[in-house]
């Protein structure tokens, strides 16, 4: 059984049981869009430690409402005692002046948009915001956006949006490689040979194996953990 | 609030430690003490607070508490040409008004007005309910649906006129027959939203929400029953920690609040600490008419909001209206138009809901072709940054923009944005 397959079997019982819901797809015109089951309690720890690192004084999110972000950066933000903001993608001129008058200085957004935003709040301000957290697509290339270089940058590849299958400690967030190099999210473990990524189960949400992308180890890191990049 | 409190509040928002917004916004000198007020006259002599005083001073200097103890900023939209304020949160209070209407045992769908989704959350879990909301994107409302499907989604939280973008996908997806719990933020509820509400969402209780993103401590008036079809509409009544005023918008004197006076709602809100910017006399810029002496139920003077005061812009799907919009598009035509105008704006009934529908009354220099002239204004009126009102025709939704010639005696005032 395929992963969405997986997933689709189960829909019909996700409103009997406690759980919080992302979407299987980030785009929102997906015929195959279905809900995916996260525990009510759980958080966003990947995004929580990249913002500790990055010590905000305020977070701005530039993703889709339907990826059913919001909450989850919110408990993330409030961890490190920032407040938030949202931002409409397609408003840009409200993103550079939150920037600018509103006391953000740290975004959160996707690779798609990152350098586009950037180019813009650059002209529209003269400079960047210092702080990015960066969300790759699964099937995307994992590339570090060019606009951004001399920014502080934690990123991250999501399976789903809201379901990060690989991230950075300080030391990966540190480097500044073309190539973005990731540990595998802590909780979720990963089969090597099989290529299956395999979630963590709690209270009535199963855990799922998962297929994802080709991803390579080389190394470990000085953080103890392995380190993958994107197998091109 | 009393007028102790009121006292209070004053005394606590000029004092020389803390956030010197209102000392100088009151022009007191450094080492001046905080202002004391010993009467009504004192009281209503304190400079009116607009939003333009609030866009004057940076965020920073006007939060009344360090940027760590924000929870969330609030924007909104610049009129007139002016940038965007930004408003600081801290959370809501005294809101547990809305478990007399609802449960809130399953998630709700919510946009980030009137609350953010996980303020929903957290006033689900503050009752001992796991939380879960659904996070309502008016640019894929469709997405939402499957997952407000999917997630057993019984309640809606948002603007009037999302109600029309989403309820198509909520039949589609087979459940506005179990959505039990409708909360509208936004323009007043029109007759015409409220029978598409009553006809798709059969089983829904609809309560109105009025707030603003200048007001932290939200909502502005608490309803004081749900939407029921009874006129009007949306009746509201003071907050405990809200003191409310009504003023004449032309000479600014205070009006009396008895049966059926009209006015500019003005309002001084203060939820307690923390809070990061207690308004005091905050002209809303929204005319309200007061509806009875004594609510029966809540002992104060209820009150149902008429529309904007100087209305100089109008939310609408997927933007803003702006005046100063409407005023440029028009001198970019000067051989055929001024750019005097009357925009009549009202929700007529559309194929899925009720469809916003403009009628440009604009000042003619010489005969023209009005079908054209709306045509032209459509294509060149921004509503947003990346889409003119044309735009918003084309994918169904706003009626199409109507002209008609007007001719205002010289001199004459006229109301440039009228919603009916």
């Amino acid at each position: 059984m395929d992963t969405l397959t997986e997933i689709q079997a189960i829909q019909d019982t996700l409103k009997s049981i406690r759980c919080r819901i992302i979407p299987t797809s980030f785009e929102a015109d997906d015929s195959a869009l279905s809900g995916f089951p996260l525990h009510p309690l759980s958080r966003w720890d990947s995004c929580a430690q990249a913002l500790s690192e990055l010590n905000p004084h305020g977070v701005m999110m530039r993703l889709p409402l339907f990826w059913q972000l919001e909450v989850l950066l919110w408990y993330a933000s409030r961890s490190v005692r920032a407040p938030v903001f949202l931002n409409d993608p397609e408003n840009m001129p409200v993103g550079a002046a939150a920037l600018q008058l509103g006391g953000m200085d740290t975004v959160v957004t996707e690779q798609r948009d990152a350098s586009t935003f950037a180019d813009f709040v650059k002209k529209e301000n003269g400079e960047l915001p210092e702080k990015w957290i960066i969300v790759h697509r699964a099937q995307d290339r994992w590339d570090m956006p060019a606009s951004l270089s001399g920014c502080k940058i934690a990123q991250e590849v999501h399976l789903f949006p809201g379901l990060p299958i690989l991230s950075q400690c300080a030391v990966l967030m540190g480097e500044r490689s073309d190539i973005p190099r990731f540990h595998i999210t802590r909780g979720n473990r990963y089969e090597y040979d099989s290529k299956v990524f395999e979630t963590a189960s709690k209270d009535e949400i199963p855990s799922f194996r998962l297929n994802i992308p080709p991803i390579t180890t080389s190394e470990v890191c000085s953080c103890g953990d392995s380190v993958y990049t994107q197998t091109i | 609030m009393s007028f102790n409190q009121i006292k209070e509040l004053v005394a606590l928002t000029t004092g020389k430690e803390g956030g010197q917004f209102y000392r100088r916004l009151y022009g007191l000198r450094p080492d001046a003490p905080s202002i004391k007020i010993n009467s009504l006259g004192d009281w209503e002599s304190l400079p009116l607070l607009t939003k333009d005083d609030l866009l004057a001073v940076p965020l920073k200097d006007r939060s009344f508490l360090p940027i760590s103890k924000i929870d969330h900023l609030r924007p909104s939209s610049g009129t007139s040409g002016k940038g965007a304020l930004f408003s600081p949160r801290t959370y809501l209070r005294e809101m547990d008004y809305r478990l007399a209407y609802h449960d809130f045992k399953r998630p709700i769908v919510s946009y980030t007005v009137p609350m953010m989704p996980h303020w929903h959350e957290q006033f689900q879990q503050a009752h001992g309910i796991a939380g879960c909301s659904i996070s309502f994107d008016p640019k894929n409302p469709a997405a939402c649906a499957r997952l407000a499907r999917i997630a057993g989604a019984d309640a809606l939280s948002f603007f009037a006129f999302h109600v029309p973008l989403i309820a198509p996908h909520l039949v589609r997806e087979g459940i506005a027959e179990h959505i039990r719990f409708i909360e509208i933020a936004g323009e007043a509820c029109t007759r015409a939203l409220f029978e598409f509400m009553r006809q798709t969402f059969p089983r829904a209780l609809i309560l109105p929400f009025y707030g603003s993103s200048e007001v932290e401590d939200s909502p502005i008036g608490m309803p004081c029953r749900p939407i029921t079809g009874d006129m009007p509409l949306a009746l509201y009544h003071g907050k405990p920690s809200h003191y409310h005023e009504i003023i004449d918008p032309d000479t600014l004197e205070v009006v009396e609040p008895t049966q059926d006076a009209e006015g500019e709602l003005v309002i001084t809100a203060y939820p307690g600490e923390p809070a990061s910017f207690p308004l005091i006399r905050f002209r809303t810029g929204d005319t309200v008419r007061v509806v009875e002496n004594e609510c029966a139920e809540h002992g104060t003077w209820s009150f149902t909001v008429l529309g904007r005061t100087q209305m100089d812009f109008i939310k609408i799907q997927g933007g803003v209206l702006r005046a100063d919009e409407i005023a440029r598009v028009l001198q970019t035509m000067q051989s055929d138009v001024t750019d005097r105008y009357e925009l009549h704006c009202t929700d007529e009934p559309g194929h899925h809901g009720p469809l916003f529908t403009p009628l440009l009354r604009v000042e003619t220099k010489r005969p023209v072709d009005v079908a054209k002239i709306a045509a032209d204004i459509a294509a060149s009126l921004r509503v947003s940054p990346t889409m003119t009102y044309a735009d918003g025709v084309a994918e169904g939704r706003y009626a199409r923009l109507i002209c008609e010639e007007f001719h205002p005696a010289p001199g004459a005032k006229s109301k440039r944005i009228v919603r009916q």
